[in-house]
């Protein structure tokens, strides 16, 4: 297993971590970013299993959704 | 949709959770359709990005790894055998990817290539095992 990063950034001067290697792929980092961002944003994991411990949150379009499954044991569930 | 090149891909496994009770109950019916698109644009965009036919040698290494349906690929070349070598590691143990074997990939491809080809790994590798699992 590797100890040191096996990429450069393409920034020199940034530290090769998930971000700064994306960054040789702009386009794909995008798309990427996208799906993950709609992903986690717009309820389908629900607003308990993102902010398990219990953190302030906004209404969001889905809070039905979110309210639902809050009054299930999802926490345990696998 | 073709995420990674050997056919459909059905991702409705990712929007049922198993309950208490052991039961699937659907997360959200709409889930499916519409993370769709975001998966289908980042797919392509992906399969684009990775040079000559690696985006197929790596979806054959990796599903066949998981004893998945693939097709057969003549005549790899040095550079399309480093990249399936690297494939069948990711989806095996990723941590057992040696130094040696990516240098090997780096004789052959620069580093946006590197990265296109890796993010193909981990979509073929988690949607395979969503397949076989699910």
């Amino acid at each position: 297993m590797s100890t040191t990063p096996r990429l450069a950034p393409v920034d020199p001067n940034a530290r090769s971590v998930f971000g700064s290697i994306l960054a040789h792929q702009p386009g794909l980092a995008a798309a990427f970013f996208e799906l993950y961002g709609e992903f986690w944003t717009v309820g389908f994991s629900t607003t308990r299993r993102r902010k398990p411990h219990g953190c302030a949150t906004r209404a969001s379009p889905t809070a039905d959704i979110d309210a639902t499954f809050a009054s299930r044991s999802w926490s345990s569930a696998t | 949709m073709c995420v990674w090149g050997t056919g459909e891909v059905e991702f409705t496994s990712l929007f049922y959770k198993r309950s208490k009770g052991g039961d699937n109950v659907r997360v959200d019916p709409s889930a499916n359709v519409h993370l769709h698109p975001y998966l289908t644009a980042l797919g392509d965009k992906v399969e684009s990005a990775c040079p000559g036919r690696t985006a197929e040698v790596i979806s054959n290494a990796i599903r066949g790894a998981l004893g998945l349906s693939r097709v057969d690929i003549a005549d790899l070349t040095p550079a399309e055998t480093a990249v399936h070598m690297i494939a069948e590691q990711f989806v095996v143990d990723v941590h057992g990817v040696t130094d040696s074997q990516f240098a090997a990939l780096k004789q052959h491809f620069d580093e946006p290539q590197i990265v296109a080809m890796l993010f193909r790994m981990a979509l073929a590798d988690g949607l395979g095992k969503l397949e076989k699992v699910g």
